[in-house]
């Protein structure tokens, strides 16, 4: 006879079960396209120079395989020195929103109460400003050039890690061990550069994957509307703005790019969900109060 | 159901099977609650107390399957379908959980989450409300709980607003897992209270519990569990008896319960340390606390002002309800804690009040153990390393040396070799407590607080500590800080006793004089009503 | 409760005071201000020097931005550089399209995303929920622009189902033809619609599972009124806040919505004052997007805090 119940036995059965069976190949997969083809294409492909003679938007043909853009040059070539652009500048961004958020957590969890309310509460203020329209609001003014558009993307998410870091920081488990590590006489490095940078790690890691996906669709969409990169660039969401006018007689030259832009979200998302299901699974009782 | 049933619960014979594991969780474990009646299964932790609880409520965790007869008012519950089940005790029985305070609905007032629940014994809107009230006067509440949210309440009155809500159901059977775990003394002794009066009005109730003295207090049958089996049960003066049966003519109880009570006499013989040990090291004024202050953001005081001296060799508790400021105190002297007026000295010279300022010499001198010690050590290092970095850091020995004394300490507190190279997720709570009172000792402080350092224990390991704490204390002259709602553990370790409310002093003195009690050695009320309401 | 509300007004009053600052300033403090701008590539230092006083640009900061403050006040936003026209009037004349954008998508949103996320969250695991939530994360990754490309050249340019433009349609033209609608608000409401179902689903998830509903049907309710009465309300809660998050998401959207469509609405309106760096209207542009962000997210924040008042909202 079985003594399953219905109410409590359900209970945790159910995620567990879902994530043992599923493999990450697709998300894997679908990462990996955009990366190799942003990492090794620019040394693999040809000239982006439009060759003598040839003509702006021609569909696929005989040298060219996936066919020519508005201004004549050979889509896979563009496409394949398009992505250093589009990943670095994210990776950029992220590495700027965890440099400065990472240590105003920090900060924001240590002894003091005052720093800790000034911090945030100069942080919640940031958190008013919507990223695309501050980033079109900056190229009004002439700040236009990637550069700008990385530090400022890198920037809007700093709220949002320090947020993460200083929960994480304060949580109580990890409180307590601090505490501990203290009264042992640990000093400040070990604590902070020991301890909490292996207790944040994981946590971390997860924030700024699935910030990845944030960033990217934000530097995209900017890019998308001509806020950063010039209008020559091969980076994939130019390509996908400058060529959209002949999206009915070469759609290769926005299909390309669109779809490596989109494998790379959908994969980097994937990947994240995964792994925050697993962290889910694992330990049910920390996702809530840790706020 | 209204066919006249003897039994509220009749279970002739259960087992559950975890998915995996060797041995069954429960072993074919018999047992009857009638109505009028407190039935106690008693039993170290892990013994399979809180799967019997589920299980006689026809329910089971994830991945354990349960196998036999649980007969409900004459109601096969296992037989039913899994779905059938809910409807089959819904009104019948009724199950608390550990820490019931995580069962309230955060977001509905206690009135409509009762009245619901009402809904389940009593038909039309005036019968239910008529009965939400009435559970939670049982549950000794006042009606002014009704329009609150939980987290308006306090920590006592959520656990009896969760009590109300079993109750609320009309069910005759209840079934408590662990109710004192977390409850000050005044608390559990009201509990108790209530629990007598509910089963006088007809109520059964399964209670489990390693709360021995709570158990004498309530129940009138026993039942003890180990690995699973049920290896005794009787009638509660028989198994539970003063003498555990063994001097009279009666039957020489079995092994385990015989246990359980040695661990809980040597508790209460432990002789308190009638005078303050030797003092070989220091003569100063040793640790004092001066018009210690803590306030919340708000202005509300947390604790204090309070003064305290603890000179070295002494050995006082702290006492009083959850939420008197015992901790913030505590907490204050170890520096982990800023005061917001007051300070803390070691001989006359003032201590930084914040530990990250105080130096290695002065994080010596007063060592703190968390409540909760499981989360206090690093996850990657084996513990014995960890244990082993007070004695270098603190007191500049070499890896050795510091190693070889945690050892030591280790040992006289139950903790093998091969227990400490392990990590320590790989060690139960009880152990990582007691490693942390390794750690602490071995700093050779000045004060040692101890923070409900007995309450994650079971009762073998809380003898082991609590015989063993004034042997360690004593090479240092380490004066000792005991809070606790853990009175036998109170009784043997400290001479004098501070009791608390509201963060103010409101009675001091050699411990007996704080703490009264009577001949059954049951917890006594706190002498003055500290619990707070609203 | 009153002292949340408070603070959390308290915050939402000074990112109100922030902005205006931040918004003034991109007008006349950075490094390249109106005058520059007007007539940097082509003007000769005397004649950007003249405009600029004829701006007012070389008075004090302080006295000016009084004058701002009290133009905003009586509704006087400038008047746009380029076409000469009160900026008021250009925004006046575009919300039309936006709205028609807009509504609709917050009212999809507002109506699938809870469906979606409790049904998904109730039946967790089952096949439909893994489809939808592969679908979900699928479209919740893609940015709009793309999702919106990818839509034109297979509904309109491949079937020649829908119009893939509404270039110069004004609000009347777009309510005589409401077919050009449906590809830009399905663009706008699927990235937001997944987000919130996701969040939704989490919770209802994490709620069903949870001590309380435990006890709750330990006790013998019923799986129904377990699910109504206290897994919804408490998975809801929280959701009310990323609801919130996914309108000041929308207004973004429908930057890059109306960019791709052709929309002159107000998202087009600030992109097009962008490239026309007339910065009287990026000002109002600016304002406006995150003047109605600040309370939107003030309004999520106390809707959340007043269904579920234990947890401590963001500020």
């Amino acid at each position: 006879m079985s003594g399953r119940d219905g109410g409590v036995g359900r209970a945790a059965a159910t995620p567990a079960r879902r994530t043992r069976g599923r493999h990450p190949w697709v998300a894997l997969l679908l990462l990996a396209v955009p990366v190799c083809a942003a990492v090794v294409g620019p040394w693999v492909a040809g000239d982006t120079a439009p060759g003598a003679g040839a003509l702006p938007s021609q569909p696929p043909g005989a040298g060219h395989p996936l066919g020519t853009d508005v201004l004549g040059r050979d889509v896979l070539a563009l496409v394949l020195h398009g992505g250093a652009s589009v990943l670095a500048s994210a990776l950029g961004a992220l590495l700027i929103g965890a440099a400065a958020g990472v240590p105003l957590g920090l900060l924001a969890a240590g002894p003091r109460r005052g720093v800790d309310e000034a911090v945030m509460r100069t942080l919640d203020i940031l958190l008013a400003f919507p990223g695309l329209l501050v980033l079109l609001t900056l190229a009004a003014t002439g700040h236009r050039d990637p550069y700008w558009l990385v530090a400022v993307a890198g920037l809007l998410q700093v709220p949002a890690v320090a947020r993460l870091v200083r929960g994480a920081a304060l949580a109580p488990g990890t409180r307590t061990a601090v505490e501990a590590l203290r009264m042992q006489g640990h000093g400040w490095a070990y604590i902070h550069l020991r301890h909490l940078a292996r207790q944040l790690a994981a946590p971390l890691a997860t924030d700024l994957a699935g910030r990845f996906a944030v960033v990217l669709y934000l530097l995209a969409s900017a890019n998308f509307l001509g806020l950063g990169l010039p209008d020559s660039s091969p980076d994939w969401a130019v390509l996908i703005e400058r060529n959209s006018d002949a999206l009915f007689t070469q759609p290769a030259a926005v299909l390309a790019p669109a779809g490596l832009l989109t494998a790379l979200c959908v994969g980097g998302n994937l990947l994240v969900d995964r792994a925050l299901r697993r962290r889910r699974v694992r330990e049910p009782a920390q996702q809530r109060g840790s706020r | 159901m209204t066919t006249p049933v003897p039994e509220l619960l009749d279970v002739p014979e259960i087992s559950a099977y975890a998915e995996g594991a060797p041995r069954p969780l429960l072993d074919r474990v018999g047992i009857t609650v009638r109505p009028r009646a407190v039935v106690a299964v008693v039993g170290p932790s892990g013994s399979g107390k809180t799967t019997l609880g589920l299980a006689a409520l026809g329910a089971a965790r994830s991945g354990i399957e349960l196998d036999g007869q649980v007969l409900l008012q004459g109601m096969d519950l296992l037989r039913l379908p899994p779905a059938a089940r809910a409807r089959g005790r819904a009104g019948r029985a009724a199950h608390l959980p550990q820490h019931p305070e995580t069962v309230l609905d955060p977001v509905r007032r206690v009135g409509s989450a009762l009245t619901e629940l009402a809904g389940l014994g009593q038909d039309g809107r005036a019968r239910r409300r008529a009965a939400a009230e009435r559970a939670l006067t049982l549950a000794g509440l006042d009606r002014h709980v009704l329009r609150r949210l939980p987290h308006q309440l306090s920590g006592g009155q959520q656990q009896r607003v969760a009590l109300a809500t079993a109750l609320a159901t009309g069910a005759r059977l209840l079934v408590l897992d662990e109710p004192t775990s977390g409850l000050d003394t005044a608390l559990a002794q009201e509990l108790a209270g209530t629990l007598r009066t509910l089963a006088d009005t007809g109520t059964g109730v399964l209670l489990l519990s390693h709360d021995l003295p709570f158990v004498r207090a309530t129940s009138d049958r026993v039942v003890v569990l180990e690995r699973g089996r049920a290896v005794d049960a009787g009638p509660t003066a028989d198994v539970l008896g003063a003498d555990g049966g063994a001097r009279s003519g009666r039957v020489v109880r079995p092994r385990a319960t015989r246990e359980l009570l040695t661990a809980e006499v040597e508790l209460g013989r432990c002789a308190p340390p009638d005078e303050p040990a030797p003092v070989t090291k220091t003569a100063g004024a040793g640790v004092t606390a001066h018009h210690v202050t803590v306030r919340r953001r708000s202005g509300d005081p947390l604790t204090g002002p309070l003064s305290m001296a603890f000179p070295p060799g002494s050995s006082t508790a702290l006492l009083g309800a959850s939420g008197s400021g015992k901790t913030t105190f505590a907490r204050v002297l170890a520096g982990v804690t800023r005061p917001t007026s007051g300070e803390v000295r070691c001989d006359g010279v003032i201590l930084p009040p914040r530990i990250d300022r105080r130096t290695a010499g002065q994080r010596r001198l007063v060592q703190y153990v968390h409540q909760s010690s499981a989360d206090s050590f690093e996850t990657h290092r084996p513990v014995l390393v960890q244990l082993a970095d007070t004695g270098r850091l603190l007191r500049r020995l070499d890896t050795e040396t510091a190693t070889a004394e945690a050892i030591d300490v280790a040992r006289v507190l139950g903790l093998d070799d091969r227990t400490l190279l392990r990590t320590p997720d790989r060690l139960s709570g009880g152990q990582l407590q007691r490693c942390a009172l390794v750690r602490a000792l071995t700093a050779r402080p000045a004060l040692l607080v101890c923070d409900e350092v007995t309450s994650a224990l079971d009762t073998v390991s809380r003898r082991r500590v609590v015989t063993a704490l004034p042997e360690l204390l004593a090479p240092a002259g380490t004066a000792l800080l005991f809070l606790s709602h853990d009175l036998p553990a109170v009784r043997a370790l400290t001479t004098e006793a501070v009791l608390l409310d509201a963060g103010r002093r409101i009675r001091s003195g050699p411990v007996d004089a704080v703490l009264p009690t009577d001949q059954r050695g049951v917890h006594r009320p706190a002498p003055l009503g500290v619990r707070r309401t609203t | 409760m009153r002292g949340y509300v408070l603070r959390r007004t308290l915050l939402a009053v000074v990112q109100c005071l922030v902005v205006l600052v931040a918004v003034f300033a991109v007008g006349s403090l950075l490094p390249g201000d109106t005058a520059d701008v007007l007539r940097g590539e082509l003007g000769t230092p005397e004649q950007v020097a003249a405009l600029r006083s004829r701006l007012g640009l070389d008075e004090p900061a302080w006295p000016r931005f009084v004058h701002w403050l009290g133009g905003l006040a009586t509704g006087d936003l400038g008047t746009s550089l380029t076409t000469g026209v009160p900026v008021g009037d250009d925004l006046g004349r575009r919300v039309g399209v936006t709205l028609l954008l807009g509504v609709p998508a917050l009212l999809l949103v507002t109506l699938l995303a809870p469906l979606l996320g409790t049904v998904c969250g109730l039946r967790e695991g089952s096949r439909a929920d893994r489809a939808m939530n592969a679908t979900a994360v699928l479209l919740h990754a893609v940015p709009e622009f793309v999702l919106a490309l990818l839509l034109v050249a297979s509904v309109s340019l491949a079937a020649g189902l829908l119009p893939a433009t509404a270039i110069g349609m004004d609000t009347g033209a777009l309510l005589a033809q409401p077919s050009v609608l449906v590809l830009p608000v399905v663009v706008l409401t699927a990235r937001h619609l997944c987000d919130l179902a996701r969040q939704i689903r989490v919770s209802v998830a994490a709620e069903r599972h949870g001590p309380v509903a435990e006890h709750l049907r330990l006790l013998g309710l019923r799986e129904r009124t377990v699910v109504l009465r206290h897994v919804l309300p408490n998975a809801l809660g929280p959701a009310a806040q990323q609801y919130a998050r996914c309108v000041e998401g929308l207004l973004g959207g429908a930057v890059l919505v109306e960019a791709v469509f052709g929309f002159r609405g107000l998202g087009g309106g600030f992109v097009e004052a962008v490239e026309n760096r007339d910065l009287p209207e990026v000002q109002a542009y600016a304002l406006l997007f995150t003047g109605t962000a600040v309370v939107v997210n003030l309004l999520g924040d106390l809707v959340a805090y007043r269904l579920a008042p234990r947890r401590e909202v963001s500020a």
